[in-house]
């Protein structure tokens, strides 16, 4: 009996005991610590303050008649006050006082200086002074890279796990980074020093987040860097025993402004989409030796082009080897095939150099070149459309509202720079214009002087300009998506259809392709091709699915394609008349159309999150 | 029977009361006791085979330590730091400023305790700086202390690395790197620390239901403006008080976290709160980093009652008088404090000389063990038990020999202008 009762009084002890620990560990218990707190010190400025040296010279602007003072100026260099210094001083009418003032000569009439008309300078002091000047000093910044694999593009296959490395630079003297830190998705990670290496998770198809950032002795932080790494184990790594034929690959990738290998392609870090694992589909690929992107294609409108530019010599075919519509005719194209062969293959080397240069896949260039103007710069159907890629008015629009960079390179070759500091978006519509249509002219590559009529460096420059088209076009199509489903392109579509829907943005206009994603999101349809392409527009947004088809088709084998995908300036040979050596063709001036689509604004507006960095 | 009963009872509760606390924090929020994170890989900059004696290296300022000091060195668990007294790394980055020789190893009594408090600026699980480094001397034997306040922006030697602020120390290697730069610069290797992070303060504080805290210098530019005069601060408050630094003005904040400490110990230590040491040891333990165990902090409550009682515990700190204002080299044009080795050597002898002369307890320290007693009680009573006899009485170790006959006067050791 007693036995029992100290065992039941045991066991209620017991009880109370846990829930009064379970209840005072409730009390007690953090859960997680909040993120942050109002530390009252902060982060010193990496400024440095340089004390200069300067000297103000203060004049007086007097009347000759009475020797009053009109205004001061003051000044801070040697020399008299310019007409803007006075201005800003004393005005703009006793300026032109001051201005109009001839010298004071004294002559038999003039003997006296308050004879004199109007105003003149007179030096008051130079007081000699200092200031101080603040100067931004460099910030740490950390780099990634893959360490135990050197992945080569564009398979990046690794025989060996890849493990992340982390360097942080410190850029100030007798300061050193202490710690390099981060997180991989929600998992923390933390190194003492410059230096981190840390394992790579394996990741799904879209990858993992990783955000990272290094802190200084100088007692402040880089900024928040962040990458999307993806690492895909292939192979059996599961076999029972641990024995398999299989040879196990990791497939790395890393989309980062901070890593410091060669990206697959810029528009991929932009809309931070993978391409497929292995590399991209061959119309995506890119290249790295010119030699990749040969082709052999047999292009009839190219054709006619050497033939009525005296390149070929097809006077013993039919027509001189050209159709009524001025392409070659078969007779044409078979004269011509080797001349054809070498025309479409000179531009392979810049297109690989600019592909390295902007990121943007060298095959895409190449096809987009081949059905824009089968590789012939001089001239289309519009006189608006120029160079290899027939840049037009809209594309110039999206270039230089949407590459920033190179508007600020390009605008101060047109305007006033103090005018292309305001930005593309914040310029006069007629300045927008004369921009757009300098910029088309810039890669107009015909050029009546020279032997071909075609001036095959303005052609070299035109791929350049192109390529920060697609650039363009992709940073558009990214902010296309995220206006639509708030989310990055990347996150929605994959990184094939991303790029299928800036060849529908860049042929068919933002227009077309902003509508087709909001009535796909709405309907509540992904964000894949098929049902995108179902939602576009007929008329111009429709033929754009065939012009993306074009440019994703890689023949194969060399198939005739008797029908020109673009529409040539149309000559009217006569029979038995002799082409010049040298034509010369009435070019007109492009007349730039600023392209509006009151469905998405030209301008990006506050009201635009803009996501990228 | 009956009294066999209740002995096991009370045997029983204390036990579990304990155990339970321990389990339950350690089981919800895993067990990081120790100091750091789980640091994944680093690749520091300075190697450790560059290891070598000072005396060997050639080094110009280097100097050793003599080899049968070591056996004087008092630190209770320091089997492994004793190493640290003869070997310093030499620096693997050229430094800004010559290396000084290292400082003159403090001599003291084997029974003095040396810890070291630090707060960073950074939450866990992350690595930061040290804005508040503190190191505590107690002789328990007198039942006294001394916290010696050191600035963060202290440019010295980090052995191994190169001369840097003393506040990088912890990030750049850790506890123990930053114990060997103490031992480097100061003479003295702690033989514990307790690392408290921004959250941890703040909880602290409003575990405590904030602190009164006199001010005496407004601060309207911080903490969105603070009036002199008696401010009841919660945790936010607090810790923006304590990390708020005007410029290269470490002194005066290194001022006021010495006062938030001294006003957070004694509130600790009355109405009975170290009874929630358990639970608050659970609670932290998954934040704050240290090498207290639970069992070794029960065993300093005694201590910590005795050094609650006015005027035990000394306030000193490396200000003006110790440092100078130093331009690092370059363009930077950022501000170090430079140490002036014997002047730190005084402050320290000065905190050293405190705690070695014995005064005499009063009476208050027999209400705060009422306090903790009655604390005990009013636990056990809610559940259940009859009379409770907590474990962790306050019951004077054998080490405690303090007698109330001395009439030393307990010296003032505030600094000027300082309450």
């Amino acid at each position: 009996m007693f036995k029992h009762r100290l065992e039941h009084t045991g066991k209620f002890s017991f009880t109370i005991i846990m829930i009064m620990c379970v209840l005072l560990g409730l009390i007690f218990f953090r859960n997680q610590h909040a993120d942050a707190y109002s530390l009252g010190s902060k982060s010193p400025d990496r400024v440095a303050l340089l004390t200069v040296s300067y000297t103000t010279y203060e004049w007086w602007l007097l009347a000759w008649n009475n020797s009053q003072v009109i205004c001061q100026i003051f000044v801070e260099h040697e020399g008299w006050p310019n007409s803007d210094e006075v201005e800003y001083y004393c005005g703009e009418e006793i300026t032109k006082d001051w201005l109009a003032t001839s010298a004071c000569t004294f002559s038999e009439e003039l003997t006296q200086a308050e004879q004199c008309p109007g105003l003149y300078l007179h030096l008051i002091s130079a007081t000699p002074g200092e200031r101080e000047i603040e100067i931004t000093l460099l910030s740490p910044e950390v780099f990634i890279d893959i360490t135990d694999c050197d992945p080569q593009p564009p398979e990046n296959r690794c025989e060996t796990q890849p493990r992340l490395h982390l360097m942080a630079v410190e850029p100030l003297p007798n300061e050193h980074i202490i710690s390099v830190q981060g997180k991989i998705g929600s998992d923390s990670f933390s190194c003492r020093g410059s230096e981190c290496t840390v394992p790579l998770p394996a990741t799904g198809n879209n990858g993992v987040q990783v955000s990272f950032w290094a802190d200084s002795s100088f007692g402040d932080s880089t900024e928040l860097f962040t990458a999307q790494i993806r690492m895909v184990p292939w192979g059996d790594f599961t076999a029972p025993e641990g024995t398999t034929n299989d040879t196990p690959y990791w497939y790395i990738d890393i989309l980062s402004s901070q890593y410091l290998r060669k990206l697959g392609s810029s528009c991929s870090q932009i809309w931070s989409a993978f391409s497929p694992v292995g590399g991209p589909p061959l119309w995506l690929s890119s290249p790295n030796h010119p030699d990749g992107l040969i082709s052999s294609e047999p292009y009839y409108f190219l054709a006619g082009s050497l033939i009525r530019q005296g390149i070929v010599d097809a006077s013993e075919c039919p027509g001189r080897g050209l159709q009524p519509s001025g392409v070659a005719n078969q007779c044409g194209l078979d004269l011509a095939r080797p001349e054809i062969n070498d025309w479409q293959n000179q531009f392979n080397a810049e297109i690989v150099r600019v592909s390295e240069e902007t990121g943007i896949p060298g095959q895409l260039m190449k096809n987009i070149f081949r059905r824009e103007s089968q590789f012939w710069p001089g001239f289309a159907a519009s006189y608006t459309e120029a160079g290899l890629g027939h840049l037009s008015d809209l594309g110039a629009d999206s270039v230089l509202l949407w590459n920033p960079s190179f508007f600020s390179q390009f605008c101060p070759l047109v305007l006033d720079t103090t005018v292309c500091q305001r930005g593309f978006g914040n310029l006069d519509l007629s300045e927008q214009e004369m921009l757009r249509g300098a910029l088309v002219q810039k890669v107009n590559a015909a050029c009546p002087e020279c032997p071909m009529g075609i001036n095959l460096q303005q052609a070299n420059f035109s791929i350049s300009i192109f390529a920060r088209s697609l650039l363009a076009n992709c940073e558009q199509v990214g902010q296309i998506i995220y206006n639509t489903t708030h989310r990055t392109a990347g996150e929605v579509s994959s990184y094939e259809d991303l790029w299928r829907f800036t060849l529908i943005n860049y042929n068919g206009g933002p227009g077309c392709l902003s509508k087709a994603i909001e009535q796909t999101y709405n309907s509540g349809h992904p964000l894949i091709w098929d049902t995108v392409i179902q939602h576009l527009e007929p008329g111009i947004c429709q033929i754009s699915i065939d012009y993306v088809n074009d440019v994703a088709f890689m023949p194969n084998l060399p198939t005739p394609t008797p029908t020109p995908l673009v529409q040539p300036f149309i000559v009217q040979p006569t029979p038995g008349a002799t082409l010049e050596d040298n034509p010369t063709p009435d070019f007109i001036s492009p007349t730039p159309t600023p392209f509006i689509d009151a469905s998405y604004p030209s301008v990006p507006t506050d009201t635009y999150y803009y996501p990228y960095p | 029977m009956g009294e066999l009963s209740l002995k096991y009872r009370r045997y029983l509760l204390v036990t579990l009361i304990l155990s339970g606390g321990i389990l339950f924090g350690l089981a919800l929020q895993g067990c990081q006791i120790q100091d750091e994170m789980p640091v994944i890989e680093s690749s520091t900059n300075w190697p450790v085979e560059v290891e070598a004696r000072l005396t060997t290296s050639g080094t110009p300022n280097s100097q050793a330590w003599d080899q049968p000091e070591q056996e004087t060195i008092t630190s209770s668990s320091d089997q492994g730091a004793q190493s640290l007294w003869s070997t310093f790394l030499s620096p693997s980055i050229d430094p800004a400023t010559p290396i000084p020789p290292p400082i003159e190893r403090l001599e003291f009594e084997d029974s003095i305790l040396v810890w070291v408090l630090l707060g960073s600026d950074t939450e866990p699980p992350f690595l930061g700086q040290t804005e508040a480094i503190h190191l505590v001397f107690i002789n328990p034997r007198f039942s006294k202390a001394s916290l010696v306040s050191i600035p963060g922006d202290l440019y010295v030697y980090i052995p191994g690395f190169t001369m840097q602020r003393l506040n990088t120390a912890y990030a750049i290697g850790g506890i123990e790197t930053l114990r060997i730069t103490l031992a480097y610069n100061f003479g003295v290797i702690p033989s514990r620390f307790v690392l408290a992070h921004p959250g941890d303060f703040q909880w602290l504080v409003d575990d405590i239901n904030g602190v009164e805290v006199t001010v005496f210098q407004p601060m309207p530019e911080a903490c969105a403006g603070i009036r002199t005069g008696v401010i009841q601060m919660d945790g936010a408050m607090a810790l923006c008080y304590a990390s708020y630094q005007d410029g290269m003005d470490e002194i005066n904040r290194m001022q006021r976290q010495q006062q938030l400490l001294r006003l957070i110990f004694q509130k600790f230590a009355r109405d009975g709160n170290l009874a929630k040491l358990p639970v608050l040891f659970a609670s932290y333990e998954g934040w704050v980093r240290t090498d207290f165990s639970l069992p070794e902090l029960m065993g300093y409550v005694p201590l910590a009652l005795r050094l609650a009682d006015p005027d035990r515990i000394g306030y000193f700190l490396i200000g003006w008088d110790q440092i100078s204002l130093w331009e690092l080299p370059g363009h930077s044009q950022a501000m170090v404090f430079l140490p002036d080795q014997e002047a730190i050597q005084a402050v320290l002898q000065s905190a050293l000389d405190l705690i070695m002369s014995p005064s005499p307890l009063t009476n208050q320290v027999q209400t705060l063990e009422a306090q903790l007693t009655a604390a005990y009680q009013a636990t056990a009573t809610a559940l259940g038990q009859a009379t409770p006899t907590p474990s962790i009485t306050p019951t004077p170790a054998a080490y405690f020999e303090v007698t109330e006959t001395w009439e030393t006067p307990t010296p003032t050791t505030a600094p000027p202008g300082y309450p």
